[in-house]
This record gives structure tokens, C-alpha cells and sequence, in this order.
């Protein structure tokens, strides 16, 4: 027996409804949605694993049927990704690469992938024969060596911190849009205070509330770049 | 007593203890015996497979199968255990990339099938007729005809693909992946992803209900199960179980509860599926990766990869009755009949 969600889904494929003038809400299927997204980075390491996020990102949003539009200005709707965030406010959440030397004040809407100066401080202890970092290219498991070889494929280089930060403050930055239906800024912030990531180290990733730093294992790593010791805090 | 009247007072007796000796002869030569299952369990590390008696719960076999064994299924009439494997090569596909096929009686391998690149985990539908299997690498789930022998479709889904369930009406198969968070649900008619949705940070695996209505999938990273509504293909809610990183995952056959292997959190989280209320979580070997049931629910078999062991628990009392050596980088398990 045809149900009368059936009998206009197949008047909508026969074009009837639609040589009308009418769309049905119930034929019409979920409302396309388009995230944006900025990308204010360098053609470095980070940019590069910011691209690699961003194809990613766009996959998982066409498999969500959302459409992900990434901008080359500070325009986007939804968040930033840069080296450092500009000096005003932003209007968006923003999402920071580059690691800080020291603690600055705390912004609303500004966010640092990278480890906090304090965590980095913490990990290194008096030891001055390494030094700390947030990702390495010999990193194994839990899926990190998935991770480090699509870099690799794409870019023949190995992923360095760097470029794990730049494709883990897309990989946020994304997630945050498609998880927030609304969009709006609020919205997206108070999303990212209970979100947890998921960033191949094995552990539950999610921003400090206190210094908006990303709570992360990180790594020690010798002069001659050799991973030493992983860290978690 | 004269001898012959002996004889006819004990005729009724020889005959009842013949008539049972007879019964007895019927019953152990005549009729097949139901013997327990067998639980097979794949090693990752030792490329082998681990045979398991599941009444006496000894290891009973070893077959070598090739590199990288991971998923592991039983076929529905129990003559053929599946078993995928991958080289070493993840960016291509190579010649240790197949799903291969065991006899369960001579346990040789008798088929070898193309599963596109690096297969992990893949479901086979009830009439043994396609294989579904998930390509981390490539980022697809491919679909092979058994009977062929050939692939029919590479679909693609998220990024990381791993888990694959397959309705128990052979309708829907969910694929998860574990960089993009995502469900994909395949449409076995159409062999076309027909929908997907978010579920919580790296999906593992998925597990349907005896009734096909939910489905489960675990989260390592989020810690969490998400309950899935499978008549719109949407997430119900999702149960945080503390402490844990949910990997394998499996309903029992009465479907009143939903058994959760945590891999790097050592133990089997037991939930009511009705409630989502975690009843127990009972530490067993060193990362339960794979797990499953027997065809009663009465005992739950976990391949546990770094102690490279199997822990078997009782599902009347939720404690590890046995704990049986396995091979290294024990992986996947299934239960099939002997």
C-alpha cells in the first residue's frame, strides 16, 4: 500500500510537484548545509597538513551531505585556522597553529592546537639533552602511523609537528561546524568546551577551559630528531 | 528355581537393560551429537588462527593462513571460516591482500578472495553470497561475489574505514571509520552508501540486534557506545563507559545485552540493552580486541592482543572462567559450530 510520503516522493521524481511550483518538505530530503571555513596559513609544513585536513573534511562532509567551503581571507563563516589569531576580536572561532614561548592572556574565541608552554615545561623537566614535541613521523600507535603515511603519500615528506598541527586545527575546526547544525558562533563555542578529539595519540583531546590550550600526550625528542619518550599528562 | 524359570524371571529385566543398551548405541552412533562450537581466533602477529573447542575451552588447532590475519568470520552453516588478510604494504594492493576461505573440516585453505586493498574487518551475508569488507587505506568498503570470485563494487565511505556490520536481514551494512568519525550504511540491493552519520571520535566497530532495530557502535577515543536507530539510521544517544576505549562489540542472541571489549582498558564492559546501563565491567586479558558469543549467550570469548591469550567469561556470572594461549597479536574471534 503506498504511503502518502511514497506517493509525493514519486510525484517529486516524476517532476509533477516541482512543474507546480511545490516542494514537499517531506520529498525534499535534509536541507543542504555549508560550513566554511579560513585557512590563513603559509605554504609550510602546517599548511600542508592543513590542506590534508581540509580534503578530509570535505569528504566527511559530503558523506553528511554538508557542503565544506574553505576561504583564503578572515571572511569565514564559521572558524580560522592560522599561524597566530589577529589582533582583534574575532567574529569566528580561530584556531592557532604556532606554539606560544610564554602564557598570554586568555581570548574568548582564540584557541591553540599546539601543547601549552606549561605542559611543554612540564614534560622537558631539567632535561636539556631533548627537547619536546607535539607529533613525530616515527609515532606508531593508535593510528598514528596511519596518519603519518598519508602524509608521506601525499607530500613525500615525513608529518612534523607542525603539519600535525595545522591538519589537527582543521580537523577541529571542521568538526566543531559539523556537530554545531546552528552555526552561529556561540553555538559553535559552547560545542567545543565539552568536545573531545581524537588526534592518533591515543588519548581524549580536548581544549583547557582555563589557558584554551589543546590538552595533549606529547613527545621527547633527541638532537638527532629520534623519538625518545612519550608524555602524557 | 529350575534354571529355565530363572531364566524367564530375569527375561524382563535383559530385556529392559536391552532396550537401553540399545537406546544408548542409538544415541551415541546414530544420532549426531550436539557438539559445542568451535571458537576461531585470528593472530595478527603470528599469521595464524587459534582453534578453540569451547566445551573443554583447550586449544584444539593452529592453522598458518598467511600475513596479517585481522577479521574473522563464521559462514551461517558453519563449513567455512573467512579470514582477512593484508601485507605489509598498505599503500597498494598486494598478493597478501584477500580474504580467505577455511574448511572447518580439514581446516586447509580452499578459497582465496579479492577484498581490495588491506581488508579488516568485513561481514558475510547469511547466504555466504557476498563478502563486505572495509580498505583502511583506501578509504572503501569493497563487496565481493563469493561465487564469482569476483569484486562487484568499491564503495566509498569514510576515512579509516574499519568496523562492518551487516543487518540480520542482510538489508543495511554500517561501515565505520575512524578519522572521520562517520557510520556509512551501504544498501545490499543497491550495493550504493545510501546514508551516513556522525558517531563519536574513532568508531571501531558495530554490532546489530537479533531483531535488526539498533545498532551499536563503539567509540575507542570518545569512551563511548552510541545506540543506533535503524530504521532512520540515526544516533539514539550515546553511553559513556568510564575508563574505557570501546573497541569490539557484540548483542547476545536473546539481545538483552550488549558486551563491549576495551582494548587498551582491559576488560569486557557488559551493558543492558534496554537501559544502556553498564551491569559489569570484568577485567580480562591485555587489549580485548575481538569479541564473541556463543550460540546459546552462555559464554563470551575476547582475543586479547598484547597477552596474546583468550578470555573466556560466563555470562550467568560475568567472571573469566578460562583463559586459553593464543597466538601473537590475537586479534578477531568467531564462533561457529564444529
Amino acid at each position: 500500500m503506498t504511503t502518502r510520503r511514497e506517493l509525493l516522493r514519486s510525484l517529486l521524481a516524476a517532476g509533477v510537484l516541482a512543474r507546480l511550483g511545490v516542494r514537499p518538505a517531506l520529498a525534499a530530503g535534509p536541507i543542504p548545509r555549508v560550513i566554511q571555513i579560513g585557512l590563513l596559513l603559509p605554504p609550510g609544513s602546517a599548511g600542508k597538513g592543513a590542506t590534508m585536513a581540509a580534503e578530509e573534511a570535505r569528504q566527511t562532509a559530503g558523506l553528511l551531505q554538508v557542503k565544506l567551503e574553505l576561504t583564503a581571507t578572515g571572511s569565514a563563516v564559521h572558524a580560522l585556522v592560522g599561524e597566530t589569531a589577529p589582533a582583534e576580536e574575532s567574529r569566528v572561532l580561530f584556531f592557532t597553529v604556532a606554539p606560544l614561548d610564554a602564557p598570554s592572556p586568555v581570548r574568548p574565541r582564540v584557541f591553540h592546537v599546539a601543547s601549552s608552554p606549561a605542559t611543554r615545561r612540564r614534560a622537558l623537566g631539567d632535561r636539556q639533552d631533548v627537547h619536546v614535541a607535539d607529533w613525530h613521523p616515527d609515532l606508531k600507535h593508535y593510528g598514528a602511523d596511519s596518519l603519518n603515511l598519508r602524509f608521506r603519500r601525499r607530500y613525500d615528506a615525513p608529518m612534523d609537528e607542525e603539519a600535525w598541527r595545522g591538519w589537527m586545527a582543521v580537523k577541529v575546526a571542521a568538526e566543531v561546524a559539523l556537530r554545531s547544525p546552528a552555526g552561529a558562533v556561540e553555538d559553535l563555542q559552547k560545542a567545543l568546551a565539552t568536545m573531545r578529539f581524537d588526534g592518533h595519540k591515543g588519548a581524549q583531546l580536548g581544549f583547557d577551559p582555563q589557558d584554551h590550550h589543546l590538552v595533549q600526550p606529547v613527545y621527547l625528542v633527541d638532537a638527532a630528531g629520534k623519538l625518545v619518550k612519550e608524555v602524557q599528562e | 528355581m529350575s534354571r529355565t524359570a530363572g531364566r524367564n524371571e530375569l527375561r524382563p529385566y535383559n530385556l529392559r537393560r536391552n532396550a537401553a543398551d540399545f537406546l544408548i548405541s542409538f544415541l551415541l552412533f546414530t544420532v549426531p551429537v550436539a557438539a559445542a562450537p568451535l571458537a576461531w581466533v585470528s593472530n595478527e602477529l603470528a599469521g595464524t588462527v587459534t582453534v578453540i573447542d569451547t566445551a573443554t575451552d583447550k586449544v584444539v588447532g593452529t592453522v598458518n593462513v598467511g600475513s596479517r590475519p585481522r577479521g574473522i568470520e563464521v559462514s551461517a552453516d558453519g563449513r567455512r571460516v573467512y579470514v582477512a588478510l593484508s601485507d605489509l604494504d598498505h599503500n597498494v594492493q598486494g598478493p597478501g591482500d584477500a580474504i580467505v576461505a577455511l574448511d572447518t573440516a580439514t581446516r586447509k585453505v580452499v578459497a582465496r578472495f579479492d577484498a581490495g586493498s588491506n581488508p579488516e574487518r568485513f561481514a558475510l551475508s547469511r547466504d555466504g553470497s557476498r563478502l563486505y569488507a572495509s580498505n583502511e587505506d583506501a578509504g572503501t568498503a569493497t563487496v565481493t561475489d563469493v561465487k564469482r570470485q569476483k569484486v562487484v563494487a568499491a564503495l566509498v565511505v569514510g576515512i579509516e574505514p574499519e568496523g562492518v556490520a551487516l543487518s540480520p536481514d542482510g538489508r543495511w551494512v554500517y561501515v565505520t571509520a575512524e578519522t572521520s568519525n562517520t557510520v556509512s550504511v551501504i544498501d545490499t540491493r543497491a550495493n550504493k552508501v545510501v546514508a551516513s552519520f556522525l558517531v563519536d571520535p574513532r568508531p571501531r566497530a558495530a554490532a546489530f540486534s537479533p531483531d535488526g532495530k539498533r545498532a551499536w557502535v563503539t567509540a575507542e577515543i570518545g569512551g563511548t557506545v552510541s545506540v543506533i536507530d535503524t530504521t532512520r539510521h540515526q544516533v539514539l544517544k550515546s553511553i559513556p563507559i568510564p575508563g574505557s576505549h570501546p573497541v569490539g562489540v557484540v548483542v547476545s542472541p536473546d539481545g538483552r545485552r550488549v558486551y563491549v571489549a576495551n582494548g587498551h582498558g582491559n576488560a569486557v564492559a557488559v551493558l543492558d540493552a534496554m537501559t544502556g546501563k553498564l551491569l559489569a565491567n570484568v577485567p580480562v586479558g591485555k587489549r580485548p580486541w575481538g569479541i564473541a558469543v556463543t550460540r546459546d549467550g552462555k559464554k563470551i570469548y575476547t582475543a586479547n592482543g598484547v597477552s596474546n591469550d583468550v578470555s573466556v567469561l560466563d555470562a550467568a556470572t560475568l567472571k573469566v572462567v578460562a583463559t586459553i594461549p593464543a597466538g601473537q597479536g590475537a586479534w578477531g574471534v568467531a564462533i561457529g559450530p564444529r
